[in-house]
């Protein structure tokens, strides 16, 4: 098992520092180049997210994301301490998009096999994505 | 994120350059709106030098063409790396945008 957790401010500066320690660490696991390049867009969806939906305005709440690399997956747990997102709002646009909104959420449908919000946290959400192995 | 104008009379083209997300894409924003306020008619945009997209790039390429379809404008894409391509066949925007390999190919796009 592999593990790291990155942690930063709500503030969008921070997402490409999130991208360049992602990008070591998947390095070194045997995920193909596209499944890296898609965890680096589903990780920074997800930290987008936290930022605009969780923190609004605050630009000094922490996000962590801990990266845990197990034999057959990977999974990713982004916990923010802001506002409970509202599930029930949630909603993944029809595809092509006519609006330019809604699409970060389908990226993370689409990407992963696993998402889970865990909103019943006493402050904020815990997402988790998991992407399984392919069996050789 | 670096953004480069270059016009002549075939087309405006602007050259991207890094990483395109939530914190760079108001950039881009203002370099579009001052194409639609002129109503540029032919956009190109290249995008060798991105190496990373998310929705939020996306969402201001959507916005463009919402914009420029109001005034008969046209926009195409190219030199898009592979990691960039996917992300438009996952949104399936590749459906709704013109994507091509070369600058000339979209041009012609443009017609």
């Amino acid at each position: 098992m592999r593990q790291k957790t990155i942690t930063i401010k709500s503030n969008p500066k921070w997402l490409k520092t999130v991208r360049k320690k992602l990008r070591s660490f998947l390095a070194k696991s045997d995920f193909s180049k596209k499944d890296r390049w898609q965890f680096l867009l589903a990780v920074g969806e997800a930290c987008t997210n936290s930022i605009c939906h969780s923190y609004g305005k605050n630009r000094s709440g922490l996000i962590r994301i801990q990266i845990t690399e197990l034999k057959d997956k990977i999974v990713f747990k982004i916990r923010d301490y802001g506002e409970k997102i509202s599930l029930k709002k949630v909603k993944v646009p029809k595809l092509p998009p006519r609006k330019p909104h809604g699409l970060g959420i389908y990226f993370l449908k689409t990407i992963m096999d696993e998402l889970k919000y865990n909103t019943t946290h006493q402050k904020g959400n815990e997402l988790t994505l998991v992407k399984y192995k392919e069996r050789a | 994120m670096k953004i480069q104008l270059k016009s002549n009379a075939e087309a405006d083209s602007l050259i991207l350059e890094g990483e395109l997300d939530f914190q760079t894409v108001p950039d881009l924003r203002r370099e579009f709106l001052k194409l639609v306020e002129r109503k540029s008619p032919k956009i190109l945009i290249d995008l060798k030098k991105i190496s990373y997209i998310d929705s939020s790039g996306l969402a201001a390429f959507v916005e463009l063409l919402q914009s420029i379809k109001s005034y008969g404008g046209k926009i195409a894409f190219f030199n898009l790396s592979e990691g960039v391509k996917n992300v438009f066949r996952i949104s399936k925007l590749d459906l709704v945008f013109s994507l091509a390999p070369t600058e000339k190919e979209a041009l012609s796009l443009l017609v």
